[in-house]
């Protein structure tokens, strides 16, 4: 089936199986920072935004997506709020191998766009469906506190 | 190749499931977990699928001082951000999965998976909740506890969607949630307790206990029930003893990957005693 929707600032249109996987399907478009971490739903590294919430589009049959926004790192790297979490990370140490990153990063957005100043249960709240194999967590969370002061006002 | 169906109204989708044997597709948290394939490949459902988590009129959320509806694509983020709704029917819900998963999950979805671990149920359970089916013809509305008739069993026909869940909004003095799982986000359920009750000067008017994971189906006990409604709340701990037992008797579960009977039944009771002879008294 042609399934339209907006990938970041553009419009894409693709020709795929109904129940193809968001994941799949970003991936042929070059999104290679959505992964497969465990195809369940489990971990969060294949975390997107769609219509600005926080999904794992590995349980996205794309059928769903039709109209839809759909936003990835890709595409929110190049906002002023994306630059607030990389310094975030980068002054906490949030970042190790990197593969849970991307996921991280569009949680925190998920996170700060709700509610820009929140406290620490709140952040371990809205990180909980996201697995990182490095960091202990504790870094990941001291990021997300860092970029709400350094990027106070954009959320 | 398995056919879609996108139907555009929910008079379409009921024309659609009269005519077309086809598999309700609402958040498919569910779904695309079961019928998953390799990696790269589309999921492999068993037969052609109709979406509904786009039908606007089943996106409602309806709260009066009496009820409250909750249409079958409402997601848990929905029904958690609706200030109207009471905390203490959020407590089991915000514990659902994770983020992620309570963006796309329904109660809908969790009731028509009726698995014995489903964390909306012991909440419907004990709320005396109801859910409404239509097919283009009839609809009914059926209790919760007659809807599900074991794991993964409704009695749904083939014609039928699950269009609104109904919860009556009952005001309780007291409420209670526990879900013991192995970690706090993403897991599923060893053993679940949900209970309400109305305290009215140290007498318990009503009293409404629900354990899941711990049987076939979810565990509501309405003869232990009555026997302490109208009791005083600082009576003699011998009441809960003697209701513990009761429960005991009906708490059945199985041994499996992710706990034992012993341990299930343990804890069920333990939760059910502290709801009972601490939580009631504060
Ligand atoms: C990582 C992960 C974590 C999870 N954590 C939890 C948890 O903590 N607690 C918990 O209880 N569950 C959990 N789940 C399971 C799942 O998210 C829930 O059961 C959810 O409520 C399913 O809703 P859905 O709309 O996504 O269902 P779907 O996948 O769309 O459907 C589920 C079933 O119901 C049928 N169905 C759906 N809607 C209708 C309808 N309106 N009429 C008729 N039939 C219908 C479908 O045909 C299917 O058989 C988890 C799942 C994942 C992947
Ligand atoms: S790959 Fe989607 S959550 Fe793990
Ligand atoms: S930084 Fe390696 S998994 Fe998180």
């Amino acid at each position: 089936m042609k399934v339209n929707f907006v990938l970041n600032q553009n419009n894409v249109s693709v020709d795929v199986e109904h129940s193809n996987r968001l994941l799949d399907v970003l991936r042929d478009l070059h999104q290679t920072s959505v992964k497969e971490g465990c195809g369940e739903g489990e971990c969060g590294t294949c975390s997107v935004l769609l219509n600005g919430k926080l999904v794992n589009s590995c349980l996205i049959a794309i059928a769903t997506v039709e109209g839809c926004h759909v936003t990835t790192l890709e595409g929110y790297r190049n906002t002023k709020r994306f630059e607030a979490i990389k310094k975030g990370f980068e002054v906490s140490g949030g970042v190790q191998c990197g593969f849970c990153t991307p996921g991280f990063v569009l949680a925190a957005e998920a996170i700060l766009s709700e509610n820009p100043d929140p406290t620490t249960a709140e952040i371990r709240k809205g990180i909980e469906g996201n697995l990182c194999r490095c960091t202990g967590y504790q870094m990941i969370i001291d990021g997300i506190l860092a970029a709400k002061n350094i990027g106070k006002g954009l959320w | 190749m398995v056919k879609s169906f996108q139907p555009t109204t929910l008079s379409e989708a009921l024309d659609i499931r009269m005519n077309y044997d086809v598999m309700v597709f609402c958040g498919g948290s569910d779904i695309m977990i079961k019928y998953r394939s390799w990696s790269g490949t589309p999921a492999q459902f068993p037969k052609d699928v109709m979406y509904i988590g786009h039908l606007k009129e089943l996106k409602s959320l309806d709260v009066n001082p009496s009820e409250i509806t909750i249409g079958a694509a409402v997601s848990f983020s929905q029904f958690l951000n609706d200030e109207r709704i009471p905390t203490m029917f959020k407590k089991p819900i915000e514990q659902i999965g994770s983020v992620a998963i309570r963006n796309i999950g329904t109660f809908a979805g969790n009731i028509c998976h009726a698995s014995p671990a489903g964390d909306t149920l012991p909440m419907l359970y004990a709320l005396n909740a109801k859910v409404v089916l239509m097919s283009k013809r009839f609809r009914r509305v059926v209790a919760i506890e007659d809807f599900i008739s074991g794991p993964g069993v409704t009695c749904l026909k083939n014609d039928e969607i699950l269009t609104y869940i109904i919860i009556p909004n009952t005001i309780f003095s007291h409420s209670f949630y526990r879900k013991v799982g192995s970690r706090k986000a993403n897991a599923i359920s060893k053993v679940s307790v949900f209970a309400v009750a109305d305290v009215v000067e140290y007498r318990l008017a009503d009293v409404r206990i629900a354990v899941g994971s711990c049987g076939p189906i979810v565990i509501r006990l309405k003869d232990a029930e009555a026997r302490i409604i109208g009791s005083n709340i600082s009576e003699s701990d011998q009441t809960v003893n003697s209701l513990l037992r009761m429960f005991d008797d009906k708490i059945v579960p199985i041994d499996d990957v992710r706990s034992t009977k012993v341990y299930r039944s343990k804890v069920a009771l333990n939760l059910i005693e502290t709801f009972l002879a601490k939580e009631l008294r504060q």
